[in-house]
């Protein structure tokens, strides 16, 4: 109970500095509250350059908001924060749904080979992670453009091929480790078949890391959107970023930031717990 | 795959690289003309024996201009992988080390470094800069931001060697026999870290490779008149306007080529270290 | 006997009546949809879609056309306007349009901030309107030049509607709004205009914008057939497309819009004394000017679709250029020549200034924009022939504005202006004095030197005065000083590049924004 409330207060704080670090990065950097209006020749008076919030009196203000459940306004766009992201977050979700899905089974399958020929499983694992992973985000998402594939099942498709290195080689590491561990070891030579070893004493064994590994190609999915949904004009919340960043949106940012940190932050967290409590199963 | 032939691929790989990295570093000297010169006669030319890879818009030489990039890549972005894996070797066994409120600290600044927007610094990357730096010391300016912002990935894969190797008999016995816990850091934890950070440094440099090339196609740190690799692919870009195009405008490619061939190899180099002969067996 | 090939023509008729839905890409989300809140171009071009006004200039002829109001005359020297109003026009709800919906919009304006209301704030008053059944008398307590050309900016709004600013008079109306995806109209089932055979406008059934930001995809998706417009195409890619297919391009021929580059003369820059001289000095800005080749500019960065810039005024604007004072540029030697006349000096490979000080600077410029970093870099190459050695900078948008609209903290800057309109009013606020777009020494409370006087009360003559033939004369003038001073060094005027679907019919050219949209209800896809 003590552990889950430190986590607790531990999230709560991480969040919190995290929405701080942003709104100063956003606050201090070069051309805030600049507006493409400035350079209107139409216009003869310029609507003068509100002096901007102190930083401590926005991150009240920012605060105040949170307790009442108002994440504010887009400056640039001029809507709620609130639904600027509710409109975006389904076609970024489906994107990392897509992305994932594509990687897991891929790595999955890869796997799978290792019953039959582990040599060979590492090497497709080593040669197809080793090519995709050499590949720079935009020249995917480029590719994927010009075979037509432009929208939210294109980026997912992108983050896809580019998450799937990473899954795909600490995958085949952790089984193949787990192959290697006595008890396994000792089964096989018990005369179990390999399906059986495989389902009832490999995976156990790599169960903890396996979750951590699905919370870290979440975030991976994520990291992976954005310059992806930038690149395909996808709507999705890495669009929103990459926008909110271009115009110095301080709202809009801080929040994103808000929501990443507290994903990140949260799958770490409970990836801790799982796999303690996982851990002690297993022994 | 035997274990000979993995040696061969790595000594490969390696004259590869080193032969790149050469030809880089004689840029000023092996490429026939300077990177900003201008053929304004001569612009968007197809590959000839004058201009083997063509010129670009402004009449540039492409084979130059990706001998410079080369250069520029190759020296700077295994400077800040190093960077980043020493930031991530401190920070991440004293994580390790330490354990308590400071292990939870480090590893919530971790947390942190992945989720804040640092790509924002690097959109107003330029404009904090002096307006009359040279590009290159701009481009500088841009890997060392990644090398100082990269640490984060790394520290926490250190944090948890550190962790299993002070779980592991020998420390404990070290322990039990009274040797003083910042020797039992240098001499018996470090020794044993170097694997995992020679390993975390070759997995870093083809990051940053990548992430100067993504960078470029988005149209940031982007330093006229200064080619990188992610300038000249960023001119792909515009270029690649259709497979059919691409086909039979092939030398387009080659900074792609470039990119990836150097990322594969530096994977390679890496790659035959962890010995995998011994899953394969 | 007879029904089949009635139902057949029925069936044709109808398939005419929905015209197809018409595809193009937006760079950026629209800022506002409120019509009288309008600055950028996405909102402009939504606004123009969805809403009307009394009267629109003709973009091809450059002339005004009845819209709203049938016809109209100006009295008192341009300061009252009388428009007599179309009958039985509807906005896209179906409530009914008259003069006090033209009030109710005119009205306010002096309240609104926004580039088509700031002509209608008046120092001297406010306007009046006066709405008699389908007459409307509106009075302006000063001369206003060039009415019928800032109407055009105006949309009409409803005064009675419960749907409020999304009630509109124009061809289109908003169905779906998806942020950051896509906008969809269809076509305004109450639209007034007819068309020569007697249907009910527009002919398209719909009009979907989509947001592309990347300008090499959109290329892609029109050479796809997902697009079927694009404007202001770069010259490359105008080429490239014209090589695979020709029927595909338009060159609508070179636009008022320039790109040019201007020294930072504010005296609160943080700049050295010896800099701060430098870009005060006429020699040195005029020897820069004549030291950049611009004909290089043209055939490089343009591949010859531009035209070379010595002015303010785009040769395409006929009724306002002076030829006389469009100077071609003398060239490097005549450059150094003119330097070494006002004390520089070149040794080596380096200018030096009187004091010994090597000359060189810093070029800011929006990065992203891939035609001015090739500019730029176009001037760095030519500069250096001179012995001045130029740093490029290219910064995102938003420092670059702070540095020349707020802190000063630059040495020169290379920039673009975009005019929709040939009247000389538009460049005002560039040749005040005291205008904040007055950029290379803005928001002066007087006069720094005594062509810049000249210059505001030339173009106060502009401004106000009823008489054509003497603003003529006064911005014939502004050019003349414009070359003699060279505060901008203006580069090029572009063309308006176009790649048009072969399937879309009935476009007219035109070089002013919305350039092939201008008569949208005119056209179709076929």
């Amino acid at each position: 109970m003590r552990g889950l409330s430190r986590s607790l207060l531990q999230f709560v704080c991480t969040v919190l500095l995290g929405a701080l670090l942003s709104a100063s990065l956003v606050r201090f950097a070069p051309g805030y509250g600049m507006t493409e209006d400035l350079l209107d020749t139409r216009l003869s008076s310029l609507t003068p350059i509100d002096p901007a919030p102190s930083l401590s009196a926005y991150y009240v203000q920012f605060l105040a908001g949170y307790v009442r459940g108002d994440l504010g306004q887009s400056a640039t766009l001029g809507r709620p924060v609130r639904d600027l992201v509710a409109e975006r977050a389904p076609t970024t979700l489906t994107g990392v749904a897509i992305g994932l899905t594509l990687a897991w089974t891929a790595s999955s399958l890869l796997s799978f080979t290792s019953l039959y020929s582990p040599a060979l499983s590492l090497s497709l694992t080593a040669i197809s992670a080793g090519i995709l992973q050499c590949v720079p985000a935009g020249i995917v998402a480029l590719l994927l453009f010009l075979l037509g594939w432009h929208s939210a099942p294109g980026a997912g498709l992108a983050a896809g091929i580019l998450v799937y290195p990473r899954i795909a080689q600490y995958l085949m590491q952790l089984i193949a480790q787990a192959w290697q561990s006595p008890h396994v070891v000792h089964a096989r030579a018990k005369g179990l078949t390999e399906w059986r070893v495989f389902l009832r004493h490999v995976l156990p064994v790599c169960a903890p890391q396996l979750l951590s590994l699905l919370g870290l190609s979440l975030i991976l999915s994520l990291g992976a959107l954005i310059p992806v949904e930038a690149i395909l004009d996808v709507p999705g919340i890495g669009q929103l970023a990459w926008q909110a960043a271009l115009a110095r949106d301080l709202n809009l940012l801080v929040n994103i930031t808000v929501l990443i940190t507290a994903l990140v932050t949260c799958s770490n967290l409970l990836l801790e717990l799982c796999g303690n409590a996982l851990r002690g199963e297993v022994r | 795959m035997n274990a000979t032939l993995l040696r061969a691929l790595r000594i490969v790989c390696a004259a590869y690289l080193l032969t790149l990295a050469a030809a880089g570093f004689l840029a000023p000297f092996a490429a026939p003309f300077r990177y900003e010169t201008q053929f304004r006669d001569a612009i968007d030319a197809p590959a000839s024996p004058r201009h083997p890879l063509g010129t670009d818009s402004l009449g540039r030489d492409r084979f130059s201009r990706l001998l410079y990039a080369t250069r520029t890549s190759l020296l700077l972005a295994p400077a800040a992988a190093f960077l980043s894996v020493l930031l991530a070797a401190s920070l991440g066994s004293l994580a390790g080390w330490a354990g308590g409120w400071l292990e939870r600290l480090l590893l919530a600044s971790a947390d942190l470094a992945v989720s804040v927007p640092w790509l924002f610094l690097l959109i107003t990357l330029r404009a904090a800069l002096p307006l009359d730096v040279s590009p290159l010391v701009s481009l500088l300016f841009t890997f060392a931001l990644l090398g100082l912002l990269g640490w984060a990935g790394p520290a926490r894969v250190v944090h948890s060697s550190v962790r299993q190797i002070l779980a592991s008999g020998y420390i404990r016995a070290a322990q039990a026999r009274g040797v003083p816990p910042f020797r039992l850091l240098f001499r018996h934890t470090f020794p044993n870290l170097t694997p995992v950070l020679t390993a975390q440094f070759w997995t870093t440099v083809p990051a940053y490779l990548l992430a100067e090339a993504n960078l470029g196609m988005l149209g940031l740190g982007v330093t006229e008149p200064l080619p990188s690799w992610g300038s000249l692919l960023r001119e792909l870009q515009g270029q690649a306007f259709s497979l059919a195009h691409l086909t039979t405008h092939l030398w387009l490619l080659a900074p792609l080529f470039v990119v990836i061939s150097v990322i594969l190899s530096c994977r390679f180099v890496w790659a035959a270290r962890i010995d995998p002969t011994k899953v394969s067996s | 006997m007879n029904i089949l090939p009635l139902a057949l023509l029925a069936c044709i008729a109808l398939h005419g009546e929905t015209g197809g839905t018409l595809r193009l890409a937006i760079r950026s989300e629209p800022k506002t949809l409120d019509p009288l809140l309008v600055a950028d171009e996405p909102s402009e071009l939504v606004r123009y879609l969805t809403h009307a006004p009394l009267i629109r200039m003709n973009r091809p002829r450059q002339a005004p056309e009845p819209a709203l109001a049938e016809s109209w005359t100006i009295s008192d020297a341009g300061r009252r306007v009388t428009l007599r109003l179309r009958r039985n026009v509807a906005f896209s709800d179906g409530s009914p349009f008259d003069a006090a919906d033209v009030c109710h919009t005119f009205l306010r304006l002096p309240e609104t901030n926004s580039p088509s209301a700031e002509p209608f704030h008046f120092a001297a008053g406010r306007l009046t309107c006066h709405a008699q059944g389908f007459t409307v008398i509106l009075q302006f307590p000063a001369v206003l030049t060039g009415v019928e050309r800032l109407f055009d900016a105006v949309p009409i709004l409803s005064s009675r509607s419960s749907s409020k600013d999304r009630a509109g008079l124009g061809p289109f109306t908003i169905v779906e709004n998806k942020a950051g995806a896509y906008i969809h109209l269809e076509r305004n089932a109450h639209y007034w205009k007819r068309g020569a055979d007697g249907r009910r406008l527009p002919y398209l059934h719909a009009v979907r914008l989509e947001m592309q930001r990347n300008r090499d995809l959109e290329l892609i998706r029109f050479r796809r057939g997902e697009l079927d417009l694009i404007h202001s195409l770069d010259a490359e890619s105008f080429e490239r497309l014209r090589a695979e297919a020709p029927g595909a391009v338009l060159n609508l021929g070179v636009s008022l819009d320039t790109e040019q580059l201007w020294f930072n003369q504010a005296p609160a820059a943080a700049l050295p004394g010896y800099k701060k001289e430098w870009f005060r000095s006429t020699a040195f800005r005029l020897a820069v000017s004549d030291a950049i080749r611009r004909a290089d500019m043209v055939s490089v960065v343009y591949r010859g679709h531009a035209a070379p810039a010595f002015g303010p005024v785009s040769p395409s604007n006929r009724n306002w250029v002076n030829a006389a004072a469009r100077q071609p540029s003398a060239g490097p030697a005549a450059a150094l020549a003119r330097l070494e006349k006002a004390g520089f000096q070149k040794r080596g490979d380096i200018l030096y200034d009187r004091a010994g000080n090597p000359v060189a600077f810093s070029l800011i410029t929006n990065a992203g924009n891939k035609s001015r970093e090739r500019l730029a870099a176009m001037v760095q190459q030519d500069l250096a022939a001179i012995g001045i050695r130029v740093t490029i900078a290219p910064l995102d948008f938003p420092s670059l504005i702070e540095r020349i609209a707020k802190s000063f903290e630059y040495d020169a800057c290379l920039l673009g202006l975009v005019f929709d309109d040939p009247d000389p009013n538009a460049q005002k606020n560039v040749w005040v004095s005291s205008a904040a777009q007055h950029q290379w020494n803005p928001s002066q409370k007087s006069p720094g030197t005594p062509w810049e006087a000249e210059l505001d009360r030339l173009m106060q003559t502009v401004a106000s005065s009823p008489d054509t033939g003497k603003r003529k004369q006064a911005f014939h003038r502004v050019q003349q000083i414009a070359a003699e001073q060279a505060p901008f060094v203006y580069l090029v005027h572009r063309n308006a590049l176009a790649a048009v679907s072969p399937r879309l019919r009935h476009t007219e050219p035109a070089i002013l924004r919305p350039q092939l949209l201008w008569n949208v209800e005119f056209l179709r896809i076929e």
